[in-house]
């Protein structure tokens, strides 16, 4: 052991004296920086994002991204240096007189070592050279927790298993160039379509996923470290399964391997590697194992249990496992069977029914998939059948656990997202389907939902706040609500009351976000909008309490959404990054207006087609400047606002493609998608706010705010009909021309 | 330590016989030359040695027990310089022998020194390997394979490129180290052997020839040594092998080894590059 070691720190040494080390870590340090490049920092988000220029978090921005990028061209990197390097050996001679001394298999576990105490290095180094940079973009949300963990996972497990690899390939191959090429396969299909999706084979390129800046993103970060170790198994199996490859004797592959066979124990690391790994894939906890369902998945949230009993009052109890992301509770059901048929339950496939008693006694149930109903196996969707006798009466009560899975379907077509479930410490989110929060049956009932969440968390149900009940053991409070269908979403939050005079309005956000909200006075500027909105747009729609909650909940969201009362915004709108983007406002806190403005038109009041020239981020672009100039003055507006848009127009008048689409259609795909993307974001943030600004100019103030309120009057018409409010609607309204405001 | 080596066959995957039915025994101490033409078999004999290859036939074997088997002891005692080898350029002096002492899981830096002292590297410790000379580089080569006092040294023509004078110091140094240890030497230079080595084994055609003291090889060869003045179109006799000729004012001073030698040629007192030349035509012929 001593000898390996010594061994290892001179092999170790003999590569800190290379050159072409240090010229590795220069090329991988550049990579890196290129990400932080504006011009491709906004190619490589389109390109990671399939296509979709999408508001990020800065963690993804800053840390996840270009670690990503780091983990590819790291991993490109040292795959040719590990190659070179053993090439070199055997070109010069040296392998001779260095296997004479130690044995090929451990020389190359040696030289891997090595590579990886250089590969630490590397990380380290570009870990150093980014952090003010990181620190100084994400200001205030800069976590070193984030900043550690991230390029650990993504990057440095990419160059390990690299090095594995490709020391595998070659000492199976002896050869740069098929080594090379397998290797070039190996990266190559990740960007096919049957395996860009699948986490489980990005190996150095890993996907990116929504993350967050201040809750941890403990569901994101299970899964990647649960496939980050599969992967690292599998190259760690390659390259030992290869070293018993490496020649003997001067004899070809198949002879060595069968000599090293001679020592059966020399297989136990491959086996093992490959029995693990296998094992953690056929018992991964994060996607459902039911089958494939090629369905609509836009009706994701729609599920209930089917319970064919009279059910006159549930209780239900919730406790997490915020390290390992499980949820465990009870439900407790007082029914009558009158069904005379099997009883259902639906729950989420990882969930596990325990135990089922119906008045103490045991109850037998089976757990199937549907297959009958495509739109309840994509939600990772089982159901539980049990038979209770005939016209009993008592308590049905159901013991749970387990960890809330995707649905295999959902996957396949999209791609791993906790969005709508996630146990961590710093952040409980979970959709009333998850955890069985829907109705059950048809009867009417009341209900009682008790959950137990660490004590520094204030759960949110709905974005309305509970009950707090009391202090238990542990450091865990529980709090109730009676609400069903329930969104529960529980984080070290504060919660501020915005002043509007219509309704009680509150502002629920993360401790964390705290800062900017009193930095950028962001409570009064949700006032301020809420105020606008309903002297010139309209009223808000509220609960039947006339209450709205606006919840700021984790980027894992991937968005926001809004139902009556409840505003749900993506924290990214608070990153240093969106607060500072001048396409949503001049400064922080019109950027938060802006998305303020979204709840009157897009997300709780109007709803829009985001096609083209007409999109509801134009009309919110155009209604921002309306208060900014309202609130501080024509000129501010026309400076920070229309002179921007115009200056954008003008350019796009001028673009080359615009005017000659025929080269549009002539360049590759992917390039072609990022102009279009890039020219769809102008025409929503400057081209249609312009031509509202060339209407408002031909119409007079008044009578556009009277357009726009005609409009926003008729948007429950709109939703009964499914539609939305088109560029027609508008003209008509306005009674305008399409050419009247051609730009 | 002692080596035995049994009626060892070998024969390459091209189909190439290397070694034929060797077999020798060497028990420590001894210092042992080989001596043979270019791809006579040595480097194979070597190899096979040090583990490198696997014989065809035959047995290796390492005090009693298979080489093979012993392959871990074998390497931990190894001293061993290839004919070609290369060197890390990178490194310098110092920290190529740390390296190589790493491997071979020596301890003890004072080895190092000793071996850089043995070698006449000490001064370029600190100098990098790829700004050495050809002779110096061999030396390094030489150091890597004395450090930690090996109690087998395989060296496969040591002394390649190494001035007169360097040369005489490293067979010294070789035949100092073998006091208490096995020492392989394989050269083509018959001097090195017949000074230092107290056992020769000339192999030729992958078959060894002779197998004794260098002075045994030399007695066998009383008789069969001579030497006569040619003119410059002469032919030298049937059978017979010219060691040396020498242009004088009478003709050409030739000396020939055969098994027969005609009554004019002057017989003389045999060397080893005699013995080993007449031993290595005679099988030719045969």
């Amino acid at each position: 052991m001593n000898q390996l070691i010594k061994a290892i720190r001179a092999e170790f040494i003999r590569l800190m004296k290379k050159k072409t080390t240090y010229i590795l870590m220069l090329c991988h340090i550049i990579s890196i920086a290129l990400c932080f490049v504006p011009y491709l920092q906004r190619q490589l988000r389109i390109f990671m994002n399939d296509g979709f220029d999408v508001i990020a978090s800065g963690t993804n921005e800053y840390i996840y991204r270009p670690f990503v990028i780091g983990s590819l061209a790291g991993s490109i990197l040292w795959g040719i240096y590990v190659l070179a390097s053993a090439d070199k050996e055997k070109k010069n001679n040296s392998r001779e007189m260095v296997s004479a001394f130690m044995d090929e298999r451990k020389h190359s576990f040696t030289r891997i070592m090595a590579f990886l105490g250089v590969a630490i290095l590397d990380t380290v180094l570009c870990m150093l050279v980014f952090l003010p940079v990181c620190m100084k973009k994400m200001d205030y949300l800069f976590q070193w927790k984030t900043y550690i963990i991230y390029p650990l996972i993504l990057m440095l497990a990419g160059i390990v298993m690299t090095v594995f690899l490709m020391e595998g390939l070659y000492r199976l191959s002896e050869n740069t160039i098929v080594s090379l090429l397998v290797f070039g396969i190996l990266t190559a299909v990740q960007f096919t379509p049957a395996f860009k999706n699948s986490i489980f084979v990005r190996w150095n390129l890993p996907q990116e996923l929504p993350v967050s800046d201040t809750v941890g993103s403990a569901g994101i970060l299970r899964i990647l470290i649960y496939t980050r170790i599969i992967l690292l198994l599998c190259s760690i199996c390659i390259w030992s399964l290869a070293s018993l490859f490496i020649r003997k004797y001067q004899y070809g592959p198949v002879r060595s391997f069968l000599v090293s066979l001679k020592k059966p124990l020399r297989l136990t690391v491959p086996v093992l590697c490959a029995l693990i790994a296998a094992f953690m894939v056929a018992g991964q906890p994060f996607i459902d194992h039911g089958p494939l369902v090629v369905e609509d998945i836009g009706n994701v949230f729609e599920t209930s249990w089917d319970l064919a009993a009279e059910c006159s009052h549930v209780q239900r109890d919730y406790y997490f496992d915020t390290v390992r992301g499980t949820i465990r509770g009870t439900y407790k059901l007082d029914i009558e069977e009158t069904a005379k048929q099997d009883l259902e339950i639906y729950h989420n496939a990882g969930i596990k029914i325990k135990h089922l008693t119906f008045n103490g006694e045991e109850v037998d149930f089976t757990t199937h998939f549907r297959k009958e109903d495509a739109l309840k196996t994509s939600l990772s969707d089982v159901y539980s059948a049990f038979r209770l006798p005939e016209g009993s009466t008592g308590e049905l009560v159901c013991e749970f656990e387990g960890y809330p899975t995707q649905s295999r379907t959902n996957y396949k077509d999209w791609e791993y997202s906790c969005a709508n479930r996630t146990v961590g410490p710093d952040y409980i989110y979970l959709h009333a389907d998850i955890v069985g929060m829907e109705g059950v049956g048809n009867a009417p009932y009341t209900s009682k939902t008790r959950i137990h969440v660490p004590t520094s968390h204030v759960p949110l149900a709905d974005g309305f706040e509970m009950k707090k009940v009391e202090d238990e053991e542990g450091g865990i409070t529980c709090w109730e609500t009676y609400n069903d269908y329930a969104i529960i979403m529980s984080s070290p939050n504060e919660i501020c009351d915005i002043d509007y005079d219509k309704a009680k309005v509150k502002l629920a956000y993360n401790q964390k976000n705290g800062y900017a909200i009193r930095k950028y006075k962001l409570d009064e500027a949700a006032s301020d909008v809420l105020r606008y909105c309903d002297d010139h747009i309209g009223t808000l729609n509220t609960d039947e309490t006339n209450r709205i909650t606006i919840e700021l909940v984790s980027s894992e969201l991937g968005g926001g959404y809004a139902s009556d009362g409840n505003a749900v915004i993506d924290e990214s709108v608070l990153s240093a990054e969106n607060l500072s983007d001048q396409k949503d406002g001049a400064n922080g806190n019109e950027t938060f207006m802006h998305e303020i403005v979204h709840l009157f038109l897009g997300d709780l009041g109007l709803p829009f087609d985001d096609d083209g020239l007409w999109s509801c981020e134009g009309m919110t672009v155009y209604t921002t400047y309306r208060i900014v100039k309202e609130k501080y003055g024509a000129l501010y507006a026309k400076k920070y606002y229309s002179d921007v848009w115009e200056e954008v127009v003008k350019k796009q008048n001028n673009n080359f493609y615009l005017r000659n689409p025929g080269y549009l259609d002539k360049l590759p795909e992917s390039y072609k998608n990022s102009i279009l993307s890039s020219i769809g974001t102008d025409n929503k943030y400057c081209r249609m706010p312009l031509m509202l600004l060339k209407a408002e100019q031909i119409l007079g103030e008044e009578k556009m705010d009277a357009v726009i309120q005609e409009l926003y009057a008729r948007r429950n018409e709109y939703y009964m009909n499914g539609g939305c409010c088109t560029f027609e609607d508008f003209l008509n309204a306005a009674g305008l021309e399409k050419e009247d405001l051609e730009l | 330590m002692k080596i035995d080596v049994k009626d060892v066959t070998m024969i390459y995957p091209s189909g190439k016989k290397a070694l034929q039915n060797v077999s020798f025994s060497v028990e420590s101490p001894d210092f042992v030359g080989i001596l043979g033409p270019n791809g006579a078999g040595k480097s194979t004999l070597m190899k096979l040695m040090t583990a490198a290859l696997r014989e065809t036939r035959g047995k290796i074997e390492l005090d009693g027990k298979s080489l093979l088997s012993q392959e871990s002891m074998l390497k931990r005692n190894l001293g061993y310089l290839p004919q070609v080898f290369g060197l890390y350029d990178e490194l310098t002096v110092w920290q190529f022998m740390d390296y190589m002492s790493a491997l071979k899981g020596i301890k003890d830096k004072e080895e190092i020194e000793w071996a850089l002292e043995q070698t006449g590297l000490k001064d370029k410790r600190k100098i990098r390997i790829g700004n050495l000379s050809g002779g110096q580089k061999q030396r390094v080569g030489i150091a890597q394979a004395i450090v930690g006092h090996p109690e087998l040294m395989i060296l496969d023509e040591p002394t390649v490129g190494l001035d007169p004078e360097e040369r005489i110091r490293f067979r010294n140094i070789f035949s100092e180290m073998s006091r208490d240890r096995i020492v392989f030497l394989s050269t083509h230079i018959v001097d090195d052997v017949q000074a230092v080595c107290n056992r020769v084994l000339v192999i030729y055609g992958g078959k060894i020839l002779f197998d004794g003291a260098p002075s045994d090889l030399i007695d066998s060869t009383v008789d069969h040594v001579g030497s006569y003045v040619r003119s410059l179109d002469e032919v030298i006799p049937e059978d017979c092998e010219i060691v040396s000729k020498v242009n004088t004012r009478n003709g050409v001073l030739t000396r020939i080894v055969g098994e027969n030698l005609p009554d004019y040629v002057e017989k003389c007192e045999p060397t080893l590059e005699d013995a080993y030349l007449y031993t290595v035509a005679a099988h030719s012929r045969s």
